[in-house]
C-alpha cells in the first residue's frame, strides 16, 4: 500500500508543484506587474476570464504604443480606427468584470479598477486630444454621418430590445443591446459629450432593466455553481469517522485492519489515517474559500441563504473538522494501546520504532502540540509492555532530553540575534503596500482596525510601485515545510497573509550528521523517542523552524482564489486541525496575499542554527 | 493548621443539626466530617513533608553539599549545584556521561551549565583520568545568550577523582561560542557533581 501510495502522492506532487509555479506566474507578479489575477471557477468563469485577460493585454499593449506616439509628437498619425478598437476592449472588459465578481473572481473586481485606471489614462491621453486634433476632422465627421445613417436602423434595434424586454427574454436582449454598442463604442469615443448622451439615452432604460435582471439571473447561476461546487467537495466526515473506527476496533482485536482495499498493521494505519486527514484538510480549506465566496449571494439571499449551501457561516464545517481532528488525534492514540495491549518482549522494541517512523512526519504536521504530547505519552505505555525496552527508551530520553533543549536554545538566541536586520515578509508587505497620499496600495493610510491586505486600486500601479520596494530586502520566513521528501521546493506557511516559496536541498549534511551524532542515532540503532525521532526526520528532509534571507520575487494572490484553487499536495500551506478564519464582515472578494520567493542566507531548525555559504559567481 | 480544620468540621456538623435531619443522616453527615479531618490531616501532614523535602534540598545547594561548578568564561562563573549522571544505552550506542547545574528542566536555575559526553565505559571509575570530548552549553541569565561548543570543537575534560558521591573534573581545553555575538571564548573550571 504505502508504495503504489507513494508513487499516486509523488505523481500528484509533481504535478503540483508545476500548477503553483505555473498558475502563480499567471497572477501579477515581480516581472510582469499586469497579468491579471488568477480564477479559481469552473468553465464559465475560466472562459470569461481568459477573454477578459486577452483583451486587456491587448488593449493595454495597444495604449502603450498610442501613448509612446504622442510622446515622440506622431499622435497626428495615428490610427483613429485603432484608437476606437482599443477602448472598445476596455469596454468589453469593463462588461466582463461585474459578471467576474458575481462569479466570485477576485480578478473581476481588479479589471473593473483597471477600466478606471489605464482605461481611463487612453480616454483621457489618446482619445480625447485625437478627437480635438485639426487633423482628425475629416475622421470624426465621417463618424458622425455614419452614425446618423444608422440612427433609423438603431432605433428599430431600441424596439427588438424592449420587445424582449417586455417578454422577460433578457439574455436575447442583452446580447442584441450588447452588440449594437460595440458597434457605435468604437467611433462614438471621439464624438462630444452631448452627442454621446443624446445616442445612448434612448436606451438608458432597457440598459438599467437587462443590467438588473442580468446580474439577478447571474447571481442564482453563481450561487447554484458555487453552492454545489461546495456540497461537493465538503468531506463525508461520518463516513470518514466510521472508516477509522472500524479500523481501530480490528487493529485491536487482531493486529490488523483493513485499510482501502489491503491489510495494514498499526504503524501503517497511522499513516493512512494521516493521509485522509490531510485529504479532509484540503477540502476543508476549499470550502471555507468558497465561503467566503458566497458572502454577497448569502447578502442578497438573506433569509433564503440557507438554499444557496446549509452553513452560511462556516460555523458547521468549523465544528465537524474540529471533531474530525480530534476523532484522529484519539485514534492515533488508542491504536497504539491497543497495539500495546497485545505485545510483549521484542515485538514491543519492533512494534514502537514502526510507530514512531509513522509518527514523526505525521507530528511535524500537526498544529496542536497536546496532540503531539498525548502520543509521545501512549508510545510510553507500549515501551512499558517490555521492561527491558522501557528501560532502554527511559535511558535514551535522559540522555538526549537535555541535548536537545539546549540545541533549541542555541538555535532560538542565534537566529533572533541574526533576525534584528530582516523583518517578517507580512511586515514588509505593509510597511511596502500601505496607502500614503497619492498612492493607493494594498492598506488604507489610516488604519481602520483592518490591517489584511486588500486591493485599493487596480494591479498594475500597485505591483509597479511595491516591486522595487521589496526586491532586494532581507526578510525572515517561518515554519518552511518541504513539499516532498525531494522536491525543491519548500513552502513557508500561510501566515498573515503571506507566504514563501523557499529552496529546498540545501546542504544541511554537517548539521544534520551532527545532530544525528549528538543524539546517538544510526543505521541500526534509530532515534527513540517521539522529539528525537521529529526533530531528526524533519533535519533530514529539511522542515525548517525560520529561514532568513532576500526577497527575490513576490506575486499577489486573491485570498479566496488561493484557497478555492489549492491543489491536493499543498495542504502543508496550513497546519493540520486548523482551517483560516476572516472576517467576513469586509467585502472578502478584494482581500489579497502575497506569495514571495526567498534565497535564503541562513537556516533555523528547531535543533540548530546554519549560515549558508554565500553562492559562488553564477 | 489543624485549628482550621477543626473549626471547619464543626461548621459542618453546626450545619448539618441546623437543618434538622434524621438520626440516620446525622450519623451519615458526622462520618462524612470524620473523614473530612482524617483527610484534611493527611494533607496537612504531606504539605509539610514536601515542604521539608524542597528545603532539605535547597538547603544542601546552599550549603554545597549538592556539589558545584566553578567557570572562568570571560567573566567568572559559579553554580550553587552540580549534578553527575552515566547512562548507559542500549546496544549499539555509546553511554551518556552528564554534567548539569540544575536537577532537571523544571528546577533549573541561573547560571546554568549543562555538558555531555559520550563514552565507551561500563562504569564510571574506567573514565578516571582519561582524556574526554564533551558537548558544553552555558547560559548565564534566563533569555540571555547562549555559550556553547561548536559542533566542530567539542571541549576536552578529564575526571580526576571519584570518591563517595561526588565526582571531580575539569576542563583541559574549551573554546565556547557567544549565541548573540558568535565571539569564540576561553573557558576553564572544574566541576565536583553529586552522582545522580
Amino acid at each position: 500500500m504505502t508504495l503504489v501510495r507513494t508513487m499516486r502522492l509523488l505523481q500528484i506532487i509533481c504535478v503540483t508543484l508545476c500548477t503553483i509555479v505555473t498558475s502563480a506566474q499567471a497572477n501579477p507578479n515581480h516581472k510582469d506587474s499586469h497579468a491579471s489575477l488568477d480564477a479559481h471557477g469552473g468553465d464559465v468563469a475560466k472562459e470569461l476570464h481568459a477573454k477578459a485577460s486577452s483583451l486587456y493585454a491587448a488593449a493595454y499593449q495597444e495604449t502603450q504604443t498610442q501613448l509612446d506616439a504622442i510622446a515622440k509628437g506622431r499622435g497626428a498619425r495615428l490610427s483613429g480606427k485603432a484608437i476606437g478598437q482599443t477602448y472598445s476592449k476596455y469596454r468589453e472588459v469593463y462588461r466582463l468584470a461585474p459578471q467576474l465578481e458575481i462569479l466570485a473572481e477576485p480578478s473581476g473586481v481588479d479589471f473593473a479598477m483597471r477600466y478606471r485606471g489605464i482605461g481611463a489614462r487612453q480616454w483621457n491621453e489618446v482619445i480625447r486630444p485625437f478627437a480635438g486634433a485639426p487633423s482628425s476632422q475629416k475622421f470624426v465627421n465621417s463618424i458622425r454621418l455614419a452614425i446618423q445613417k444608422q440612427t433609423p436602423a438603431r432605433l428599430k434595434t431600441l424596439e427588438k430590445v424592449q420587445k424582449l424586454v417586455s417578454e422577460q427574454k433578457w439574455i436575447a436582449a442583452e446580447e442584441e443591446l450588447n452588440r449594437l454598442f460595440r458597434g457605435l463604442e468604437v467611433g462614438i469615443c471621439f464624438l462630444s459629450d452631448q452627442e454621446r448622451e443624446d445616442i445612448e439615452k434612448p436606451f438608458g432604460e432597457v440598459r438599467a432593466a437587462i443590467d438588473t435582471a442580468m446580474s439577478r439571473i447571474r447571481s442564482q447561476e453563481a450561487a447554484q455553481q458555487l453552492g454545489q461546487s461546495r456540497a461537493q467537495q465538503l468531506p463525508d466526515f461520518l463516513t470518514h469517522t466510521t472508516a477509522i473506527r472500524e479500523a481501530t476496533a480490528a487493529i485491536a482485536t487482531s493486529g490488523q485492519a483493513d485499510w482501502e482495499g489491503e491489510q495494514v498493521t498499526g504503524p501503517q494505519l497511522v499513516e493512512g489515517i494521516g493521509a485522509l486527514w490531510s485529504e479532509v484538510h484540503v477540502a476543508c480549506l476549499r470550502c471555507r474559500a468558497l465561503d467566503w465566496a458566497m458572502q454577497p449571494l448569502f447578502q442578497m439571499a438573506g433569509a433564503s441563504a440557507t438554499k444557496i449551501s446549509p452553513d452560511p457561516t462556516s460555523a458547521t464545517m468549523q465544528q465537524d473538522y474540529d471533531q474530525f481532528s480530534t476523532v484522529v488525534i484519539e485514534a492515533v492514540i488508542a491504536l497504539i494501546r491497543a497495539d500495546a495491549a497485545r505485545v510483549s518482549g521484542d515485538d514491543t522494541h519492533r512494534l514502537y520504532v514502526e510507530y514512531l517512523n509513522s509518527l514523526a512526519p505525521l507530528a511535524r504536521q500537526v498544529a496542536d502540540e497536546k496532540a503531539v504530547k498525548a502520543w509521545d505519552l501512549a508510545l510510553r505505555q507500549l515501551a512499558a509492555r517490555s521492561p527491558s525496552f522501557d528501560g532502554e527508551v527511559k535511558a535514551y530520553d535522559a540522555a538526549t532530553r537535555e541535548l536537545l533543549r539546549w540545541r533549541a536554545r542555541i538555535a532560538t538566541s542565534i537566529a533572533q540575534a541574526r533576525s534584528g536586520d530582516f523583518k517578517t515578509l507580512d511586515k514588509h508587505l505593509y510597511d511596502e503596500a500601505v496607502s500614503k497620499n497619492p498612492f493607493l496600495g494594498l492598506f488604507p493610510e489610516r488604519p481602520n482596525g483592518q490591517l489584511a491586505p486588500l486591493l485599493m486600486a487596480s494591479v498594475p500601479p500597485i505591483m509597479t510601485a511595491v516591486t522595487p520596494r521589496l526586491i532586494g530586502q532581507q526578510a525572515t520566513a517561518f515554519d518552511v515545510v518541504r513539499v516532498s521528501a525531494t522536491s525543491s521546493s519548500a513552502i513557508a506557511r500561510f501566515r498573515a497573509r503571506t507566504y514563501a516559496n523557499v529552496p529546498a536541498g540545501l546542504d544541511l549534511s554537517g548539521q544534520v550528521s551532527a545532530l544525528r551524532t549528538d543524539l546517538m542515532v544510526a543505521k541500526q540503532a534509530p532515534a527513540l523517542t517521539l522529539a528525537t525521532a521529529v526533530s531528526v526526520h524533519s533535519a533530514e528532509r529539511g522542515d525548517l523552524a525560520s529561514v532568513g534571507g532576500e526577497i527575490i520575487g513576490h506575486h499577489l494572490e486573491g485570498l479566496i482564489t488561493r484557497f478555492a484553487a489549492l491543489p491536493d499536495a499543498a495542504s502543508i500551506l496550513v497546519p493540520l486541525g486548523v482551517l483560516p478564519t476572516e472576517d467576513i464582515q469586509q467585502p472578502m472578494l478584494s482581500q489579497m496575499l502575497m506569495r514571495f520567493d526567498v534565497k535564503p542566507t541562513w537556516i533555523q531548525h528547531e535543533h540548530f542554527y546554519l549560515d549558508l555559504p554565500a553562492a559562488g559567481p553564477e | 493548621m489543624s485549628q482550621l480544620i477543626y473549626c471547619r468540621a464543626a461548621i459542618l456538623i453546626a450545619a448539618v443539626i441546623a437543618t434538622g435531619c434524621s438520626k440516620e443522616d446525622l450519623t451519615g453527615a458526622l462520618d462524612k466530617a470524620k473523614t473530612a479531618v482524617s483527610e484534611n490531616t493527611a494533607k496537612a501532614k504531606q504539605a509539610v513533608e514536601e515542604k521539608m523535602e524542597v528545603t532539605t534540598e535547597q538547603v544542601q545547594e546552599q550549603l554545597n553539599l549538592a556539589g558545584s561548578i566553578e567557570l572562568v568564561a570571560g567573566e567568572p562563573l559559579k553554580t550553587e549545584a552540580c549534578y553527575v549522571s552515566f547512562i548507559p544505552q542500549g546496544e549499539g550506542r555509546p553511554t551518556a556521561f552528564q554534567l548539569q547545574s540544575y536537577r532537571d528542566a523544571e528546577r533549573e536555575s541561573f547560571p546554568s551549565v549543562y555538558l555531555q559526553a559520550q563514552v565507551q565505559a561500563n562504569s564510571l571509575a574506567e573514565l578516571q583520568d582519561e582524556p574526554l570530548l564533551a558537548r558544553m552549553f552555558v547560559q548565564r541569565e534566563a533569555e540571555g545568550p547562549i555559550l556553547f561548543s561548536d559542533i566542530a570543537t567539542p571541549i576536552e575534560f578529564k575526571i580526576t577523582a571519584i570518591a563517595d558521591q561526588l565526582v571531580s573534573a575539569e576542563l583541559t581545553s574549551a573554546t565556547l561560542r557567544e549565541t548573540t555575538t558568535g565571539a569564540e571564548i576561553p573557558v576553564s573550571g572544574k566541576f565536583t557533581g553529586l552522582i545522580e
